[in-house]
Parts: structure tokens; C-alpha cells; sequence
């Protein structure tokens, strides 16, 4: 428990990188049901980058698509009132977080809403195909006018990747086109 | 050490030589300073536009040259400000060289009031451009369209929202491609993608998008800008925006069927972006027609655009609509045939242009009749706080870039970056003290697209006018600014 109580207290303060490095040094007496997720952006010269991980892949897709909406609109405080289920499928991981992204950008615009967050139903793999079933939370986009920030138009797989790198934890990033 | 090496042909020409699996050079025209930049930023190995224009040099049947004019910056397969040429029988096409925003470009209308005229009133009518024009996200227009009517849309552009009563007849002569593509096809654009667009038609957008009221601040070429009826004070009217969210589920919808595409057909994923499909297959002819259809959905929303700035300007001057002259409108993301000259034969070829403008020179018979002597019209444009631009084409450019130009200054800093050293109101701030107005529905866009986050847009030019492939005509100074 108190490991666990130091970690957290070191990803509230410090980047992924640092997280990482915390991790590396505790990965010994870390079990895996540690809850260690959340999101950021990536500078890029142009548009912007977003990252999320998580402990396994789908819980990095979930941080990767708040990180997104976050871009849109500022979503602290909000209560989601509303939400839609979207199903995509892609090649393998990269195809499937591009897939996944473009179709919450899709189904967000469509319904006009912002989705404040995405729960991930099912994600499994059938051959070379992945599929992924999700429920995306959010608030009408008129209720929110006053919070909107930039559009996006799309994710891009310019920079993307799905890995779980060296201490476990799972990453997925792309760079949005804005 | 960067992955991509290049030598210098002149002062603002530089060439990745030949090497490898890359079937032409890449040529980029940067001055030392953006090319030691573009060389810095490639060590980086992260975010790489040189070796973009080295990726490109590689596809099946392209011509001549992988082309970056001088506002290069990394983009998603092709460098942004990126163009490359396919000979039709050989070559591909690839979603990398339109992007997202279709067909994305800028209208200039010349307005005949005087500026004082304007400055007496300039608060009341930045305040109506503001709220007639539909801009921010999710924002819809005042169009309001049935399902059956945006396959319209995608058939006649421009002419589309003229028939419903935006802008004058007089404006097509001097639109692109008359304002309608033709071989769009709609049953190519899925359901999904007009669902999008129905009531997005007349819809500035957000991000870098904008309408400015400008005026002539400086006249290079007189004869030019006397063809095209700018003599400094004119006071001129410009839109930026594109073919809004149809155009972006164009370019996912097609992300997929590419990917596809270059497996089917062998062609190498260099970067995962870059993929394509020959010009003369199933995938490659249905994509080309989504485009299509895409760029005459971004013809619409400007004609659209274009005709509720004539109404602020008959509500508060009184004027007519004849007294808004449309100067010309040209894209920066498309697709175009065209006959091209190669090792002294006439081609035809798709020439893709990312971030890159048409810049044809004097006689080309895609250039409206009353500039045909003297070239195409660029609008080039700037950033809140600094100019833009209009050039011309040159006989050099045609032969050197397939008639191509600088779509905007480039991005010097990131969004983040941009969002770390500025602050929104106090970018409005200091711009009103210098007697530009700007009108924004985020603060936050405002901080992002702060003057200080572009390249100097006069240094760009002055490279590809070094270059001798394009020409200054004159340079605007924004009055009104509203964006998204």
C-alpha cells in the first residue's frame, strides 16, 4: 500500500517518462491489479499528438480517446447525459486505434455531441482482425458551446503506435490532424 | 545526422539526390537558414518532412521531381507545401497528397468601398461577420439541405449555392475550375460523409481557418494588380476554409480503402500514411471521384460563404452585390489532371498538392481569359497579425514545380508550444492596438494561431520569388479577423 500510495502521488506530478521510471524501480512489488492509466498530449510542429496508456491495451484506447475530446472541449466537471455505442475493426492495433478514434470523431459529430469518456465493451481478435465494441459518454454539443476548443478532423497514423513497452504498461499515441 | 542528405543547386533550391529505391530526386526550396532547420529537425528522427519528400520521390510512375515549396512542414505521409506529379497510365494516387480538409483554399473579393469607409464602421461590422458567418466547431450553416440535396452539392459546386441565392453569377469566371470539378461522383462519398455535411454547408470551421477584411498594403507588380483590380488601399474580402466535415470522412473513409489498396497492389508503405492505389484501378478511379465531389462541396461552402459577406456589407454600407467582386478563389489540398511538359513531351499527369497552390503562368487556358497574360492569381495567406499574399505563376514555375506555389507562412512553433508562451485575450489585445480587430470563438485557437507560432510568410515568398517559379502582385494587411 505504500508503494502503491508513492506511486500515484509521482504521476500526479511528473511526465510519462518519470511515471515510467517510477515504475521501473518499483515494477518489483507492483501487482497487477495496480490502476495506473491517464492521458496527455505530444508536441508536434503542426498539430498535436495524444497518448494514453493504460494496463492492458484497451484501457490505453480508452485514455488515447479522452485525450482527443479533451483537444475539443474542456470536459473537467462535466457529467455526461447521454450515450452511444460504435463498433469498428482494423488490422491489427494500429488500424484498429486509428479506426476506433475516427469513428468516435464520426459518431460525436454526427449525434452533435462531446463525449466526456469511452468505456471499451469488448476488444478481441479474430485472425489478422481486431474488433472493438465501446459505449462513449458525453453531453449535447449545444449545452457546451462555451467550452468548445479546437475541431479535430482527424487521426492520423502519423506517429502512431500501440506497444506495451518496458515496464508493463501500455501505450497508444497518434498525431490528430487539427 | 538526419536520415536524408541534400546539396544545394542554388540559393533556394536544394536536392535529396537520387539514391536508393527513389525513382526522381526530392527538391525543396528553402533559403540556409529554413533548410538547416529542416535538417535539425530531421536528427530528431521524429517528425521528419525532408524525408517525407524523400518517401514521395519513391512512388510508382511519379514525374520529374517530389516537390516541397518553401512553407514546408512534416505532414502525414507528404510534407505539408508538398506537391507530386503521376503520369496517368503508371502512376498512383495517394490519400497523403489531399489530406483531410479537401480542397481546403482561399477566396479574395474585392470590395469597392473605400477603407475610411470602413474604418468608421469596422467595430459594427466585424461584430456582424461575426455572427452571420457560422463558424467554431459543430457550427451549421444557414443552407439547410436534404440528403438529396448535398449529392447536389457534390455535382455542381460552386453553382449549387449560387442557384440558392449566394453570390452573383459573374463570381464562377473567377473560381477554379469555373467552381464545379467535373467526374465528382457522389455514390463514391458514403452515406456517413453527406450525413455529416448537410447542415455544414456555409461553415467557416475552426483552427487556421478564417475571413479577414484586409486591405492593399503594398503593390510589387502594377500591371498585375491593375488586371486584377488591387491597387494599394483596396479594400478586399478573404476566406479560408474547405470542404468542412465531409471532406474529413472523405479522407478517413479512404485512409482504409488505400491501406488496402497498397497491399492489393504492391505498392510500398514508406510511412503509414503514404498509402495508394494506381491511378486506373477500381480504388484509385473511386477515390479520385470522392475527391472530386469533395472539392466542389468546399467550392459550395465558399460560394455559400461568400454570398453572407455580401449581405452584412448591403446591411451596413447599403451597397450592391456587384460592388463585391470576387478576384479569385484557388485550393491548397487537391487533386488535378493536367497536361504538363516531361523531357519535352506534353503529359497528361494527377498532380497532388498538399498545402501547395496552382500557380499557373501567363497563357494557360485554366486561368480565367482576363488574366491569361499575365498569370493565375495565389492567394497566400498569412497570419492574423501579418500578410498575406497574391503572386503569380510564372514559365519557370511551370517547368520547375508543375505550376506551383506556397499555400501560407508554415508553422514555426507547435500548437502546444504556441499555447505555453501565449495567451488568447492578450494576443487580441496587442493585435487591436495595431488596428486589427479579431472576432474568435476560442480563445484558446487565438493563443494557438498567435502571429509568433508562423514562419515569417515574407521570408517564403521571397524564397520561391528568388527561385524565379513564383511573383509578388501585392500584400495585404488584415483589418477584421474572425475565426473559429
Amino acid at each position: 500500500m505504500i508503494i502503491r500510495y508513492r506511486m500515484e502521488m509521482s504521476f500526479s506530478i511528473f511526465s510519462i517518462g518519470d511515471r515510467v521510471r517510477a515504475l521501473n524501480i518499483f515494477r518489483y512489488d507492483i501487482e497487477e491489479s495496480v490502476c495506473m492509466r491517464g492521458h496527455d498530449t505530444i508536441e508536434h510542429p503542426a498539430d498535436m499528438g495524444v497518448r494514453g496508456w493504460g494496463t492492458d491495451a484497451r484501457e490505453s484506447f480508452e485514455e488515447v480517446a479522452s485525450a482527443m475530446f479533451e483537444l475539443m472541449v474542456e470536459t473537467g466537471g462535466l457529467e455526461p447525459l447521454g450515450s452511444v455505442s460504435i463498433a469498428c475493426d482494423g488490422n491489427g492495433y494500429e488500424e484498429l486505434l486509428i479506426e476506433f478514434l475516427n469513428t468516435l470523431l464520426s459518431r460525436a459529430h454526427l449525434e452533435e455531441m462531446m463525449f466526456t469518456g469511452v468505456r471499451i465493451d469488448r476488444m478481441e481478435q479474430k485472425g489478422e482482425k481486431w474488433t472493438v465494441e465501446a459505449t462513449a459518454r458525453g453531453v449535447p454539443r449545444e449545452r457546451v458551446r462555451d467550452r468548445l476548443l479546437t475541431e479535430v478532423k482527424a487521426a492520423t497514423y502519423y506517429g502512431a503506435s500501440v506497444k506495451r513497452i518496458e515496464s508493463g504498461v501500455w501505450e497508444a499515441q497518434c498525431v490528430v490532424d487539427l | 545526422m538526419g536520415r536524408v542528405t541534400v546539396k544545394k543547386i542554388h540559393d533556394y533550391l536544394w536536392e535529396i539526390p537520387k539514391e536508393d529505391k527513389m525513382i526522381v530526386p526530392g527538391r525543396i526550396y528553402a533559403n540556409a537558414a529554413s533548410i538547416d532547420f529542416l535538417l535539425e529537425e530531421s536528427k530528431s528522427k521524429q517528425w521528419d518532412a525532408l524525408l517525407q519528400v524523400r518517401n514521395v520521390a519513391c512512388l510508382p510512375g511519379i514525374q520529374k521531381a517530389s516537390l516541397a515549396m518553401a512553407d514546408i512542414h512534416p505532414g502525414y505521409g507528404f510534407p505539408i507545401g508538398g506537391v507530386g506529379a503521376f503520369d496517368v497510365e503508371t502512376g498512383v494516387v495517394t490519400i497523403a497528397g489531399v489530406g483531410f480538409d479537401i480542397n481546403c483554399g482561399v477566396r479574395t473579393m474585392v470590395v469597392d468601398i473605400p477603407r475610411e469607409e470602413i474604418e468608421k464602421k469596422k467595430e459594427e461590422l466585424a461584430d456582424a461577420l461575426f455572427k452571420t458567418v457560422p463558424a467554431g466547431i459543430g457550427s451549421t450553416g444557414s443552407l439547410k439541405l436534404s440528403m438529396k440535396e448535398i449529392d447536389m452539392v457534390l455535382m455542381k459546386g460552386a453553382r449549387f449555392s449560387l442557384e440558392r441565392g449566394y453570390g452573383v453569377a459573374e463570381d464562377l469566371e473567377f473560381v477554379e475550375e469555373g467552381g464545379v470539378i467535373k467526374g465528382a461522383d457522389p455514390s463514391c462519398v458514403s452515406n456517413y460523409a453527406k450525413q455529416r455535411q448537410f447542415k455544414e454547408v456555409g461553415t467557416l470551421g475552426s483552427g487556421n481557418h478564417y475571413l479577414e477584411i484586409q486591405y492593399v498594403d503594398e503593390v510589387y507588380d502594377e500591371r498585375a494588380a491593375g488586371i486584377f483590380g488591387i491597387p494599394k488601399g483596396t479594400v478586399v474580402v478573404s476566406i479560408h476554409t474547405g470542404s468542412r466535415a465531409l471532406g474529413h470522412q472523405i479522407g478517413t473513409d479512404y485512409l482504409k480503402v488505400l491501406r488496402r489498396a497498397s497491399e492489393k497492389y504492391k505498392i510500398p508503405i514508406l510511412e503509414a500514411e503514404l498509402v495508394a492505389a494506381p491511378i486506373k484501378s477500381p480504388e484509385g478511379e473511386q477515390y479520385i471521384a470522392a475527391v472530386k465531389a469533395g472539392i466542389n462541396c468546399a467550392f459550395a461552402n465558399r460560394q455559400a460563404i461568400g454570398g453572407l459577406v455580401r449581405k452584412v456589407f448591403r446591411r451596413i454600407f447599403g451597397i450592391d452585390d456587384s460592388k463585391i467582386r470576387t478576384m479569385y478563389e484557388v485550393g491548397h489540398n487537391n487533386l488535378k489532371f493536367e497536361q504538363h511538359e516531361v523531357n519535352g513531351n506534353e503529359k497528361m499527369l494527377l498532380v497532388h498538392r498538399k498545402g501547395a497552390t496552382r500557380a499557373f503562368g501567363p497563357g494557360r487556358k485554366e486561368v480565367p481569359a482576363p488574366y491569361r497574360g499575365v498569370g493565375q492569381p495565389v492567394l497566400v495567406g498569412g497570419t492574423m497579425g501579418t500578410y498575406s499574399f497574391v503572386l503569380i505563376g510564372t514559365d519557370r514555375g511551370m517547368e520547375e514545380t508543375f505550376g506551383s506555389a506556397v499555400h501560407g507562412a508554415g508553422r514555426r512553433k507547435s500548437r502546444k508550444q504556441a499555447l505555453r508562451e501565449y495567451r488568447g485575450e492578450h494576443i487580441i489585445a496587442d493585435l487591436g492596438k495595431e488596428g486589427i480587430l479579431i472576432k474568435v470563438h476560442s480563445k484558446r485557437g487565438a493563443a494557438e494561431e498567435a502571429p509568433g507560432a508562423y514562419k515569417d510568410v515574407e521570408q517564403v515568398v521571397s524564397i520561391m520569388e528568388g527561385a524565379g517559379v513564383n511573383k509578388r502582385v501585392a500584400r495585404f494587411r488584415p483589418m477584421i479577423c474572425v475565426k473559429g
